[in-house]
């Protein structure tokens, strides 16, 4: 199952949470919080993944600065209209900030990141090309990539795509008809039928 | 201006009046008929309660509205009704949400309703009003008691699957029974023909009915599965979709060793059956990319549901393993199935003893010809790394792997030192034994130098396939490290830098050239980070080594120490951090096995005959000339000779002359560490002599020298006064031949008698305080 979905800036400076899905809880909270409290535990989950994505994030982007040749490469590839993201994967221990031991898969393109939280026996690859498919989604209906303050203001297009394709926080083992057939449903729905 | 922050910023400072006048503008909205224009609004009610932490709930006066719209859909278009969803979730678990979760009807509910309140209550997880309820609820749809279309199922099945898994609830085990029985269904009588096109107008179609195909777009004959195909999909083909997504994490919760219920031994069958279908499945050849990467996913959880479900109950091992061979011997040479090879190896691991399978060779084939060619590939890395942490006991006790192809993983590490460090802290002692300790010294001190050599073959060969011709002045010229790579005379130093085995050689002679030769690259941020962690590694590796070592292998370790602690890779701070380590390795070394500085003394005595070599290295210079004054005793070692103890002794003074007389000395060393270091050399001269009566005279006359060229040299340097104040309490210990020696060293561990003066019922302490007692007398 995953734990997350957290949508962030990337650049340097303070890391902006822009929308922060949660599913499941930790095994250890049994409802003894207070509620307020439950969440702002969630937001400091949420804060601490997204502080590691950002630090992972620009360490990959020193190392691509310091490959001339690589770089010479992506100017290519972005000059033809092509988007080539940023990918990593990590593991965060038990307590660190969820309760169990968690992966977190992330993407990044210009000042817009994704993760998702998964717990760890979840299937990697099946979690990757997930979040491949929710972020070109966002950069079809939101313009994540040039205005990434859409997500704040349209948050019921970001709650309708991860509904169709994250349903509860379950990752779909999903041909390429049935994302088109999903893919249908979710344009159906944000042209409000 | 960054967008983002001001908006956030300004939602953040919308004061309480306004938030509360907003609320009761919104209230009013809903209430009206026009809901449907409220979605701006209802946005900014989302982004003022995300925005930050503190404001967790809004009146009931608005939640109200907000949950009916959710619940009923004739209330208004389903975009709204989606935002005031995501809005309650947002501030979910809260005390109001929490109550309205709890009132969900019992009458017919149609999917569009159950799909956006169910998400709702899932999130409010322990905080639910009354969760046996809910779950009898969730549980009654489920198992058709209640009339629920197909497509909310799916809905239904996902909030008690996840509630399951979050142990929000917790289901009997005829419960678990029931719904392992309904699963069984969903995956086995699936339609495997394609439904019309449910987005086409046109509802008089006079379509025949065709079967769905296979991913190589053939006829399919079989049972329906993820991978079929077809133009449009059913709500019953959807959810065979979703119940083989949750099925793994379902019986890793539910099926149990001790004997299964005939419902959960039917599902297992039934999954078998799927899996071995969906393995023949995933040999076709997929027309579209996107399913090609799709029977990659599905083959590792294929293996991963197979592997579960044998060890529950091992007597399906020879029914599957066939089939798990077949598939390897398919994919063990294809680069895009490596980490598919990594779950079969897995699979090994558990069962291959069942069947009596060697997995030597499938071990070896992973890490010399895979991981080895794709260590920079980061999902294969992480994989590698996690798969080696997991089953590090097994691969400890039953294989040579870890200990065999260190190096390997070594270079997974050195390559993404950043993401691994906490997983190679946990590992690096595996790799680590007698025979492999000195090999994995050098290694781990080279670890920048590995990444380094990496970040060289990668451009070499990111040139070699580049299509792109007009390239930047900088990225066209070639550094020396890439010059050096294509040159057969320095080709064999990479080759050796960058090996997949061990045992092949500890380190070159030449090392030194492959450092110089890589200095370039060594402001590049991998190779900056990998020289931040690679102390850590080494800090856990000298821990292991302290724990476990026997003496020879620390009698192999002292010359490493010594010898590399002055043949590092020039980065600043790193050969700083690894020396400290190194110089606090010697001390323990040689307090384990003091007789190491007899067996070696020449390489030490070599390196304190000149302040020379003290530059750069001051702190094993310092921790070696203490422990030469502290362990070179008779107590400690049997053939602590005086012989051996005056060669060290002219050592020493040697080059304590030099450092505070002679001006040569004094213009070397710099000037913070020369107190220090006269101060250590004077006092291991000193219990040096008290050890070897011979050389008092000596010891007595260079001391005093000392003290009087001190004030004379005319240096302004404040550690001059702890000297001058140390010399005569030297010169005093030295004239008291009798306890000097007892005073000078540490007792020996076994030595009872050091506290014999405080304890109470001992002579001596009676002794001690009668001759205060009349000293005190006569006093007065």
């Amino acid at each position: 199952m995953v734990r997350s979905v957290i949508i962030q800036t990337v650049t340097p400076g303070p890391c902006r949470v822009l929308y922060a899905q949660m599913y499941g809880c930790d095994g250890d909270q049994t409802g003894s919080l207070a509620q307020t409290a439950a969440r702002g535990r969630q937001k400091e989950q949420v804060a601490a993944v997204a502080r590691q994505v950002q630090s992972e994030c620009s360490f990959q982007q020193h190392c691509a600065a310091a490959d001339p040749v690589g770089e010479e490469v992506r100017r290519h590839l972005s000059q033809e209209g092509a988007v080539v993201p940023q990918t990593g994967i990590f593991q965060m221990p038990p307590g660190e900030p969820f309760g169990t031991k968690v992966f977190t898969v992330w993407q990044t393109a210009a000042n817009c990141g994704l993760a998702l939280v998964c717990e760890n026996h979840e299937n990697r690859q099946q979690a990757a090309a997930t979040l491949s498919q929710i972020f070109r989604l966002l950069r079809q209906h939101l313009r994540v990539l040039t205005q990434p303050e859409e997500v704040l203001q349209k948050a019921d297009r970001v709650a309708a795509i991860l509904h169709h394709f994250l349903p509860q926080g379950q990752l779909l083992f999903l041909n390429s008809r049935a994302v088109r057939h999903k893919e249908k449903e979710l344009e159906l729905m944000l042209s409000g039928k | 201006m960054d967008n983002v922050g001001t908006i956030i910023e300004r939602a953040r400072a919308i004061s309480h009046e306004e938030l509360q006048e907003f609320y009761r503008g919104l209230q009013e909205a809903l209430k009206s008929q026009s809901i449907a224009d409220v979605i701006p609004s209802l946005r900014q009610l989302w982004l003022s309660l995300a925005c930050t932490r503190y404001r967790g709930d809004v009146p009931p006066d608005l939640l109200m509205p907000l949950w009916e719209a959710v619940k009923e859909p004739h209330l208004g278009p389903v975009m709204v009704r989606m935002l005031c969803a995501a809005v309650l979730q947002e501030f979910s678990p809260c005390q109001s949400v929490c109550l309205r979760g709890g009132e969900l009807s019992s009458g017919p509910l149609s999917s569009s309703s159950l799909a956006l309140t169910l998400p709702v209550v899932a999130g409010v997880g322990h905080y639910h009003p009354d969760l046996q309820v809910l779950r009898e609820q969730l549980l009654a749809w489920l198992t058709g008691a209640g009339q629920v279309d197909t497509a909310a199922i799916t809905h239904v099945l996902g909030c008690l699957w996840g509630m399951d898994n979050s142990e929000v609830i917790t289901l009997t085990q005829e419960q678990v029974d029931g719904v392992s029985k309904q699963l069984c269904t969903w995956l086995t009588t699936t339609s495997t023909t394609q439904p019309p096109n449910p987005f086409s107008k046109n509802i008089f179609s006079s379509r025949q009915l065709v079967a769905v195909t296979e991913v190589d777009e053939t006829p399919s004959h079989d049972m329906f599965t993820v991978l079929s195909v077809g133009q449009h999909y059913s709500p019953d083909q959807f959810l065979n979709m979703q119940v083989f997504s949750m099925m793994r994490g379902w019986l890793h919760k539910h099926q149990s060793r001790n004997g299964e219920s005939a419902s959960m031994a039917l599902l297992v069958d039934k999954m078998c059956e799927y899996c071995l279908r969906l393995l023949d499945q995933c040999e076709r050849k997929a027309v579209v990319q996107q399913d090609a990467e799709l029977q990659q996913a599905c083959l590792t959880e294929v293996i991963l549901l197979l592997d579960t479900m044998c060890q529950q109950n091992s007597s399906l091992v020879p029914r599957v393993f066939p089939s798990i061979k077949r598939v390897y011997n398919r994919i063990q040479n294809s680069p895009a199935s490596s980490i598919n090879i990594i779950n079969i190896l897995q699979f090994l691991l558990h069962h291959s003893d069942a069947v009596m399978y060697d997995m030597g060779p499938a071990l070896q084939h992973f890490f010399l010809k895979i991981l080895d060619k794709q260590c920079i590939d980061q999902s294969l890395a992480f994989e590698a790394t996690l798969f080696c942490l997991e089953n590090m006991e097994n691969l400890c006790n039953n294989t040579s792997v870890l200990r065999k192809f260190f190096p390997c993983l070594l270079k997974v590490f050195a390559w993404q030192p950043k993401t691994l460090l906490a997983e190679f802290v946990d590992l690096l002692p595996t790799m680590v034994s007698e025979e492999t300790a000195i090999e994995v010294l050098h290694c781990l001190l080279d670890l920048p130098v590995i990444t380094a050599a990496m970040e060289t073959v990668m451009r070499v060969e990111q040139r070699g396939s580049l299509t792109v011709t007009d390239l930047s002045p900088e990225a066209v010229a070639q550094s020396t490290s890439e010059l050096a790579y294509s040159d057969p005379l320095h080709r064999p130093l990479f080759n050796f830098i960058l090996r997949a085995e061990g045992g092949l050689g500890d380190t070159i002679d030449r090392l030194k050239v492959l450092h110089d030769i890589l200095q370039d690259y060594s402001t590049l941020p991998r190779v900056v980070v990998c020289s931040q962690a690679a102390p850590v590694l080494l800090r856990v590796y000298l821990q292991t080594v302290e724990q476990e070592a026997s003496v020879d292998l620390l009698a192999r370790l002292f010359p490493v120490l010594l010898e590399r602690s002055c043949l590092l890779f020039p980065i600043k701070t790193f050969q700083t951090e690894v020396k400290r380590v190194l110089s606090e390795a010697l001390v323990w070394v040689v307090q384990t096995a003091p007789g190491l500085l007899i067996d070696n003394r020449q390489e030490v005595q070599e390196l304190m005959s000149s302040p020379r070599n003290f530059a750069g290295r001051e702190d094993v210079f310092l921790h070696l000339a203490w422990a030469v004054g502290e362990y070179m005793s008779v107590t400690y070692d049997r053939r602590c000779t005086p012989d051996i103890i005056s060669q060290y002794y002219e050592g020493v003074e040697c080059l304590l002359y030099e450092l505070s007389v002679s001006q040569l000395g004094r213009t070397e060393t710099p000037l913070q560490h020369r107190a220090r270091l006269t101060a250590v050399l004077m006092t291991a001269l000193a219990k040096l002599a008290t050890r070897c009566q011979d050389l008092m005279p000596r010891v007595l006359l260079c001391l005093t020298k000392i003290t009087q060229q001190l004030p004379a040299s005319g240096s302004q340097d404040p550690g001059d006064a702890v000297l001058l104040a140390r010399a005569p309490v030297l010169i005093n210990l030295c004239r008291m031949p009798n306890v000097a020696p007892l005073l000078s060293s540490l007792p020996a561990e076994t030595d009872d008698n050091s506290k014999l003066h405080q304890d109470q019922n001992s002579s001596s302490c009676l002794l001690l305080q009668l001759t205060q007692a009349v000293m005190k007398q006569s006093q007065q």
